[in-house]
């Protein structure tokens, strides 16, 4: 009886009742299929254009660093860090002070050197001060030689008085010897890689015509005496 | 003569007929909509699906890159490092400091005439002078050199005399300093 008066009812309204089951059952698959998924898409979409793009970058990254020389890359490196060091590097300064005073016909009577300023954001620096015996001629390309040195250093002060010998002057000379200290940091996957420019490469070709200074070369020492001790 | 057609079928009947006419074509237009659903439904499901693969396999190119780059790191640490000393490097290689600047440059301007008794340069870039001139005219030379803008390189920004005596013996006995220009 239930059963036929709902078939009743139905036969009756079923203009309304199917369209309006169609239109519900519509609206149920737009609401929790198409548009969920479909906005999913257009998001994946741009994940997988950031994902080709990172692709395309890091392999772009990974073929340069594959083509880099290793051994030009840490010569390259090494006369870098011969003009720039990342410590105070008071051997090599003073041998090389020594090395320019005599090419410049200067006696050095007196070396000190002090501790500069510590900041890491600046350069470093530490102060190296001479007293010097030479000409008062020779002074001014004494001075250009320092400062054109491939070792980065600068002349902060200047005091020139006559000494008790004639044409002879006496100098105190306060040079400041530039280092900073190497990033903690060199980045990850991410970091774009730096290009060298022609001015990077004139700079580097500049300090390799100077060499390696003979103060910092490793000195090697031939072992002597017999082999066996005991013959 | 005309024909006449009466109808026998009752009015029901041929209402009957009308609803079932109007609801067969809802029934239609119902069902297509749900099959155009379904189609759409089952299309976004399988591009998602089509599209999830694809960024998996965009995620292992990744990974693969990101090892090669990885296991190249001290590479990139010397170059970083490289590049990191060459910018620094620019900035000061071949670029006289002020106080070598000022010195040469005063040295260059004072005439040969002049008797320097001593020079000091200090950490500023001002340059103190102490010397003797034989005549007023060599003084005067000097001071003219100093302030003229062609001749100093418009490097000087002032001259300041801090003493000038004439001894008995005639001698100009001046202390004098160079301001460097900021």
């Amino acid at each position: 009886m239930k059963k036929q008066a709902f078939l009743k009812f139905y036969l009756n309204f079923r203009l309304y009742i199917f369209p309006g089951i169609v239109a519900l059952s519509s609206l149920i698959l737009i609401i929790f299929v198409i548009y969920p998924q479909s906005n999913k898409l257009i998001t994946n979409q741009r994940v997988q254009q950031d994902l080709a793009e990172k692709s395309k970058f890091l392999e772009a990254k990974a073929s340069t660093l594959e083509s880099l020389d290793d051994t030009d890359l840490s010569n390259k490196l090494e006369y870098v860090l011969l003009s720039y060091p990342t410590d105070r590097d008071f051997g090599n300064i003073i041998g090389l002070l020594q090395t320019i005073s005599n090419q410049n016909g200067f006696n050095i009577t007196t070396l000190s050197v002090s501790s500069g300023s510590e900041t890491p954001e600046v350069a470093q620096k530490y102060r190296v001060r001479l007293e010097l015996l030479g000409s008062e001629n020779l002074f001014p390309s004494f001075i250009t030689a320092i400062e054109s040195a491939v070792r980065i250093m600068k002349i902060s002060s200047i005091e020139i008085s006559p000494s008790r010998e004639g044409g002879v002057i006496s100098i105190s000379l306060e040079v400041e010897v530039l280092y900073a200290q190497a990033p903690t940091s060199f980045g990850g996957a991410d970091t774009p890689l730096p290009q060298l420019s022609d001015e990077d490469d004139k700079i580097i070709a500049k300090i390799a015509t100077f060499g390696i200074p003979a103060t910092s070369q490793p000195t090697t020492s031939q072992p002597r005496g017999k082999a066996d001790p005991f013959e | 003569m005309e024909k006449i057609s009466i109808n026998l079928l009752p009015v029901e009947f041929t209402q009957e007929e009308v609803k079932k006419s109007k609801f067969y074509k809802v029934q239609a237009i119902s069902i297509s909509i749900i099959l155009i659903l379904i189609f759409l439904s089952i299309l976004t499901i399988s591009l998602r699906i089509f599209q999830s693969n694809r960024i998996k396999i965009a995620q292992l190119e990744v990974a693969e890159a990101e090892n090669r780059v990885t296991s190249k790191s001290l590479r990139q640490a010397q170059l970083l490092l490289l590049k990191n000393r060459l910018s620094a490097i620019q900035n000061y290689l071949g670029v006289s400091s002020k106080q070598a600047e000022m010195y040469t440059l005063v040295h260059n301007l004072l005439p040969s005439a002049l008797d320097i008794s001593s020079v000091s340069v200090g950490r500023e870039g001002g340059v103190l002078v102490s010397a003797l001139a034989t005549d007023a005219n060599t003084l005067d030379r000097i001071f003219t050199d100093l302030l003229n803008k062609e001749k100093n390189e418009n490097k000087i920004s002032k001259v300041s005399i801090e003493s000038l005596n004439r001894g008995r013996d005639g001698l100009y006995r001046v202390n004098f300093t160079v301001g460097p220009k900021k």
